[in-house]
């Protein structure tokens, strides 16, 4: 309890000190946050551990210089010294949960302020004589104390000194309490052993910029050996500031002109953009707060407010919501990576699987120039590499085959992206074996995915789409369609988890071509915000085409499905409750909200739409595995969180079940 | 005794320093008889640190260091056609994390709970109901439980060979209760 | 047992006096509060009673009985601290508690021994300005006993 209210005492120090924080404080407070973190080891108290110990890491980068001491930094630790003060009470009572969650999301919080870019510059330790041995016992803080002492311009010094073992516990701090005003002792380390066994040898690394004779003044009466710890290489330069000693031995020490390289790129993880663009959203919703309240003042009627306080409010708040929009901008672009990345790595990919499957080819790659946001891009360097796998293996004919069939003996592989609107369109294409549509349907008849019937009536697009389906992927249909069923369907599940849709083309003996369409971004979407049952969702809105009144006319049935006629053409309509297994709501009339990608469409029934909203997108995690229908989490600010449906697939999971006439009938 | 020609070296120095489990001890006067020391576990002897929790009447334990934090449970974000024990998920500061029913995945309830959804369709939370935020091969995952005890040092000679599912990796006894230890990774 | 020179030592410091000392953190058990001892006739100094802990009774040992006296450095507060000897438990009270820290052998500076320091120091550390004297417990209660009768 003692060491939680010591660190208290010197943390109000701190904040007393200034921007910097003196070097002695906040090691105190590192001591101290040490202390609590080994005592609480030891009492059991793993709440308060964990605590202490990201206490403990956060003060060691502030004195590494490694982190800056703002403000956030400062709030955060004396709200983690209050909370260490309460477990430190409750330690004697029962274990507190809510404490320990409390003190779970200081944690977290600690080691957000402790993460942080690390500084660049070369290292003017370097530059001191110091012998290797002298090196490896060093601390990093005794190193950081080094390197800050040479930043200051100032020298670093060797004081070797012997001392009688009855009093040299007493006699060091003494000393380090005389040279306090003209040096810092960075660190004391063992001297050579002493000849007199009544004796102790100490070697003291000390930074002054005060000259020789201040520093034997503020040593005395102790005496030893005093010298600057020399630089390695021998130059002579111009005066410091303050007095040098002259002398044989003592050489001026190079001093760094600046420890920082100026550098036109600064490294970012893509974790605090992230907080970012989440900073961004919840400002855009505030926006959007303030534009009501403005639209509230112009009403007619209103008479608390003149309308000139109207007008003001909304002004400001165009303004704001511009330069949202420029920041948001700038944001997204500090994501966006160029295709080129993975382009290069899926070109020697290929050229390697090539060369071990004995084919001939050539890969061109177009459009390494479009960027895409980080985080697509690294999710699509699998799907990709997949495909091309699979054209190389299995699509592309060896080199004497083809030569057989009359094409030319190198086989042509292609992957060229292109943007299209707020999508960007990947195409890997090859010249081999085309897709053999009758092998298809066979398959899938055998496995159960279709019947004879449909099989039969199913063509070009649809009927690939089924090499997406798990139940190709099995060895024996690696021969019946040339291998293209492997894996197929881990890269539907990837590009799903990226909103993303693939279009498959072929024919046989020509070649094949996959598609895949992607949004530019995911980290900032704008959603369609419906209600099914109760339920909440959002809705890409570059997934939605348009929307619509569920008419007076009941929908047709066709089998198991509902058809709707829009403008004279059939729309198949999916009621998301159905679909989801959610209980049925009441709605006097429903909305339907038709969306598409590529050229599909498909109709999703409501109860309500509840408008649309800026909204950060987050995706499910690794945990959960792909969730049917849901393509990621969205943050809608509020602290409401919905799922974003993913259109992709449930147009696949409607469509699936497409009756094969249902498109020609009337 | 004859002081030693040359100094004794650091390493000889620090090896009565060092503990050592048969090191041999000073004749105090009075030292008590060794039998009761066998129940607390001297440091050479390995402990395993756990949390353990109640589900349903029993208490069940999990390695400490597999928990990442605890929280106090909560309604859930509903995932349709979710299959249980998946009750739903969490946003945690920025990761969704999914949330398991454990005593549906131990089979000690048939029926999962209902902690997602629109409120109308909700059971209540218990107040004393925690998440236990756990650390598995494949991400952070939650598990709900019904309490929340306590951090326990067990030594390793106090864990018996486990009966029960394929989940359970041990079983402990302290006092008078009965801890089973799982691993969660099993479980889900 | 060699000790390479790389080797890095877990201790845990206290203070009794004026001085610091440190011992090997794998020896601590526990940390208590001092608390009442049940005295033992025919105990003898420094043992000053036993301590009813869950495990057993265990001897209290008074280190102020067996290193240099003197006050303590401000805002020290009494503890016992519970430490392994061998197979056993022995509790020590001691005027205050540091903590646990990490140093590396190459720092350790040997102590050459002789009557004017602490008794059973192995060696001294010099760490964040503070003198620390490394303890060899088990040696300082064996100094503690009366030497053995001497035999015929």
């Amino acid at each position: 309890m003692e060491t939680a209210e010591a660190l208290g005492r010197e943390l109000a120090r701190l904040e007393g000190g200034g921007a910097d924080g003196s070097p002695g404080t906040l090691n105190a407070i590192f001591r101290h946050a040490h202390s609590l973190k080994g005592l609480a080891a030891l009492y059991g108290q793993g709440g308060m551990e964990a605590l202490a110990h990201a206490t403990e890491d956060l003060l060691d980068r502030l004195r590494l210089g490694r982190a800056r001491l703002s403000e956030p930094v400062v709030d955060a630790l004396s709200e983690t010294v209050e909370l260490l003060q309460r477990l430190a009470a409750a330690a004697e009572a029962d274990p507190d949960p809510v404490l320990r969650d409390a003190a779970g999301e200081q944690v977290a919080r600690l080691e957000q302020l402790a993460s942080g870019p690390e500084r660049v510059g070369s290292d003017p330790l370097h530059r001191l004589d110091l012998s290797p041995a002298l090196r490896r016992v060093l601390t990093e803080y005794e190193e950081h104390r080094l390197r800050e002492t040479l930043r200051r311009r100032a020298l670093v010094w060797s004081f070797a000194v012997r001392w009688r073992l009855d009093d040299f516990d007493r006699r060091l701090p003494e000393l380090v309490e005389r040279l306090a005003p003209v040096a810092e002792v960075i660190a004391t380390l063992p001297g050579h052993a002493p000849d007199d066994p009544e004796s102790i040898c100490f070697e003291l690394l000390l930074g002054s910029a005060a000259g020789e004779d201040r520093l034997r003044a503020a040593l005395a009466p102790d005496t030893g050996q005093l010298a600057v710890v020399p630089a390695r290489k021998r130059r002579t330069r111009a005066e410091l500031p303050g007095s040098l000693p002259e002398g044989p031995r003592t050489l001026p020490m190079e001093t760094e002109g600046s420890l920082h390289a100026a550098a036109r790129t600064v490294r970012v993880d893509i974790g605090r953009l992230d907080a970012l663009m989440n900073a961004v959203g919840e400002l855009r919703l505030i926006a959007a707060g303030l534009q009501r309240l403005a639209d509230g003042a112009l009403a007619p009627g209103v008479r608390q407010l003149p309308r000139a306080f109207g007008a003001d409010l909304l002004r400001e708040q165009r303004q704001m919501a511009r330069r949202l929009d420029a920041l948001q901008s700038g944001l997204l672009d500090a994501r966006m990576v160029p295709l080129s990345q993975v382009f290069e790595r899926l070109q020697r990919l290929v050229r390697r699987a090539a060369r071990d499957a004995g084919k001939e080819l050539d890969l061109l790659a177009r459009g390494g120039e479009v960027e895409l946001d980080k985080l697509i891009v690294e999710e699509l360097s699998d799907p990709l590499m997949h495909l091309l796998r699979n054209a190389v293996d299995h699509g592309i004919e060896a080199p004497s085959e083809r030569e057989r069939l009359g094409k030319p003996r190198r086989g042509r592989l292609s992957l060229a992206a292109r943007p299209e609107g707020s999508h960007v369109v990947i195409e890997v294409r090859d010249d081999g074996r085309g897709i053999d549509s009758a092998r298809v349907r066979q398959v899938a008849i055998e496995r159960g995915l279709l019947s004879a019937h449909a099989a039969h009536a199913v063509t070009g697009g649809p009927l690939y789409r089924l090499l997406f389906t798990p139940g190709f992927s099995t060895a024996r249909s690696i021969s019946a369609l040339s291998g293209r069923g492997v894996g197929l369907d881990v890269v539907h599940t990837n590009l799903a988890r990226l909103s993303g849709v693939i279009d498959v083309e072929s024919a046989l003996g020509v070649g094949t071509a996959f598609r895949l369409t992607l949004p530019l971004t995911l980290a900032m979407m704008r959603g369609l915000i419906v209600r099914v049952s109760g339920r909440t969702y959002a809705i890409p809105l570059n997934g939605v085409v348009e929307i619509l009144a569920l008419g007076s006319e009941p929908p047709r049935v066709v089998g198991d499905q509902e058809i709707i006629a829009v403008r004279g053409m059939p729309l198949l309509l999916v009621r998301l409750a159905r679909l989801f297994r959610l209980p049925p709501a009441e709605a006097p009339r429903q909305n339907v909200v038709v969306v598409g990608l590529a050229q599909e469409r498909v109709g999703l029934a409501v109860d309500e739409l509840l408008g649309q909203a800026d909204m950060v997108t987050k995706p499910l995690g690794t945990r959960l595995g792909p969730v049917p229908g849901i393509a990621a989490v969205a943050d809608l600010g509020n602290r409401r969180t919905v799922l974003v449906l993913d259109v992709a697939a449930i147009l696949g999971e409607a469509l699936k079940k497409e009756p094969p006439r249902a498109a020609r009938s009337e | 005794m004859d002081a030693p020609r040359r100094p004794p070296s650091l390493a000889e120095r620090l090896r009565g320093f060092l503990y050592r489990p048969d090191e041999e001890l000073p004749p105090l006067a009075v030292l008590p008889p060794p039998g009761d020391e066998a129940r607390v576990a001297p440091p050479a002897e390995e402990v395993r640190e756990v949390l353990s929790f109640g589900l349903g009447e029993a208490t069940y334990a999990l390695p400490l260091g597999l928990v990442l934090e605890i929280l106090r449970a909560r309604a859930l974000v509903e995932i349709p056609r979710a299959d249980p024990p998946l009750l739903g998920v969490l946003d945690l500061r920025g990761t969704v994390t999914p949330v398991f029913d454990l005593a549906l995945a131990l089979g000690l309830r048939e029926r999962s709970l209902l902690v997602s959804g629109p409120p109308e369709e909700r059971e209540p939370v218990p107040r004393e109901a925690r998440i236990l935020v756990t650390r598995t091969a494949t991400g952070p995952a939650g598990l709900w439980v019904d309490r929340v005890r306590d951090v326990v040092r067990l030594p390793l000679a106090a864990i018996e060979e486990p009966r029960g599912g394929p989940a359970v990796t041990g079983i402990a006894r302290r006092g008078s209760e009965t801890l089973v230890l799982i691993d969660p990774e099993r479980v889900l | 047992m060699s000790l390479d020179p790389g080797q890095v030592l877990d201790l845990f410091t206290f203070v009794v006096g004026p001085h610091r000392y440190a011992i090997d953190v794998r020896r601590v058990d526990e940390v208590l509060a001092p608390a009442e001892v049940t005295p033992l006739p025919g105990a003898r100094a420094p043992v000053d009673g036993l301590l009813s802990l869950r495990g057993g009774p265990v001897p209290r040992v008074d280190l102020r009985l067996c290193l240099p006296a003197g006050d303590p450095p401000a805002g020290s507060e009494p503890r016992v601290l519970l430490c392994w000897l061998g197979r056993r438990r022995v509790a020590f009270y001691v005027d205050g508690v540091g903590g646990v820290t990490r140093v590396p052998a190459a720092r350790l500076q040997v102590a050459p021994g002789g009557p004017v320091v602490p008794p059973a120091v192995v060696a001294v550390s010099v760490e964040g300005g503070a003198v620390h004297f490394l303890l060899d417990l088990v040696d300082l209660l064996h100094r503690q006993s009366p030497p053995a009768p001497a035999p015929g």
